[in-house]
């Protein structure tokens, strides 16, 4: 078999390929064996985030038809892994919008890791909309669950849908604070929406994720803001009964440090 | 700018409507032209020819999605450009990327030389279908848009070693499916 004959069939390959493959798609992918534990942890935060950064965008997540946009994850050539923030004034350049990162929380939780990621929002035919850099912050605390916050920029988007309202509405020295407690329910790549599904999906804050090995349901709270032309988001991927409260005391220590 | 609103600009003969298309889809279609000819200013070339391919495709035609529809165009003419130039250095990413294709269908069994493209193009997009997302999604990153290894573990969550491996026991699969549909003797 000639390299020119191979190279000629993969010009044939079907549009619907080349069309799914534009940027990866965690919500309908399967886990990769090797990895799978850490995969799925990636992936339901993946999804999670997704789903949160598609909130922050208020109506300008639903197009016109009001059928909701996606964000997702795509290829961006500066992207990269911190372990410190001596950094930050490299990553502000990078991302092109200020960067509030504390380096420890007053209830305990320190600076674990920060990257700067390629992300895009995407129309309905899958076209990219609007790129960007978001940047992801991992923080942690003694026996408690790792906290998530991201930063993106305020997209200046076309809209006319109606987004959803948040669980409930803070506000912190005059900044607006949305809380969000979804449920998420992950399920294998071949299951089939149940009635329950349909109709928890259209009460809001509830979604399916995709790829999962077994059934499962789970908790995500999330507290997000805007300030100076910056989205905030903080998550908590294992919401315990403090979790609200929690992220909003962080939200109002990250409001008084970037404003 | 919205796709519908640059293929409108198409449709009357605009000449704002490459400028749009490239400023909204350029990356993309140079990044498929880079990978597959290594060189700057052949890429370049195939970018600018890529252009030209669409003003004299739309209309009639009114693609969707765009951006599909561009990169096609684009790594078709890379493809006819990267093979013709026989005395080329080998030094593009795409390189690689045949020669991992090659080694693996090559080894043990040939291709019935009577095979056309359309035909191995037939089953490979056959054989897809068999492929979960996952590994559609690095097959066609890597053997279609030629993307280098590190870049698609960063756009799949992955590691450079982990889409190795699989990549591997995919171009495996492929040659059974080939052998099974009797493309390999």
């Amino acid at each position: 078999m000639t390299q020119e004959s191979l190279s000629l069939a993969l010009n044939e390959l079907a549009e619907r390929h080349i069309r799914d493959t534009l940027v990866f798609s965690p919500g309908s992918a399967q886990a990769f064996p090797e990895r799978i534990s850490h995969m799925k942890k990636k992936r339901i935060l993946t999804f999670a985030l997704a789903a949160a950064l598609i909130l922050l965008l208020g109506a300008a997540a639903y197009a016109l038809s009001g059928i909701p946009r996606s964000v997702g994850t795509y290829s961006m050539p500066q992207t990269a892994e911190y372990t410190s923030l001596s950094e930050l004034s490299r990553v502000e350049k990078t991302v092109g919008y200020p960067v509030t990162v504390p380096e420890r929380f007053s209830n305990g939780y320190a600076f674990a890791g920060l990257s700067v990621n390629g992300q895009a929002v995407f129309g309905e035919d899958l076209e990219v909309l609007k790129e960007y850099y978001g940047v992801h912050v991992n923080y942690s605390r003694n026996g408690a669950p790792e906290l998530y916050l991201d930063l993106s920029p305020v997209l200046d988007l076309e809209g006319g849908g109606k987004a959803p309202a948040p669980s409930e509405q803070r506000t912190v020295d005059g900044v607006t604070v949305n809380l969000n407690r979804d449920q998420y329910k992950l399920v294998p790549e071949n299951y089939e929406k149940t009635a329950d599904d349909l109709a928890r999906e259209a009460a809001g804050h509830f979604y399916i994720s995709f790829g999962s090995d077994k059934i499962e349901e789970r908790e995500i709270v999330s507290a997000a803001f805007t300030l100076e032309g910056v989205n905030y988001l903080l998550m908590d991927m294992a919401a315990g009964a403090g979790s609200l409260e929690t992220l909003t005391e962080m939200a109002a220590e990250l409001i008084r440090a970037a404003g | 700018m919205t796709d519908t609103e640059i293929i409108d600009l198409f449709f009357e003969r605009s000449e704002q409507a490459i400028e749009e298309l490239a400023k909204k889809h350029g990356s993309a279609v140079t990044a498929v032209a880079r990978n597959i000819l290594g060189n700057e200013q052949d890429a370049e070339e195939c970018v600018n020819d890529t252009w030209l391919g669409v003003w004299n495709a739309v209309p009639p035609h009114r693609p969707s999605p765009l951006r599909t529809f561009v990169c096609k165009i684009a790594r078709n003419l890379a493809t006819m450009k990267y093979h013709a130039n026989t005395a080329q250095k080998r030094n593009s990413r795409y390189d690689a990327a045949l020669d991992e294709l090659e080694a693996i269908l090559s080894d043990g069994g040939s291709v019935e030389a009577a095979y056309e493209a359309k035909e191995l193009a037939a089953a490979i997009n056959g054989f897809m279908a068999t492929l979960s997302y996952a590994d559609r999604f690095l097959f066609t990153r890597r053997y279609w848009y030629g993307d280098p290894l590190p870049d698609i573990a960063r756009m799949a969550d992955s590691t450079a070693n982990s889409v190795t491996v699989r990549l591997f026991r995919i171009r495996k699969k492929l040659k059974r499916y080939l052998e099974k549909e009797g493309f390999l003797v």
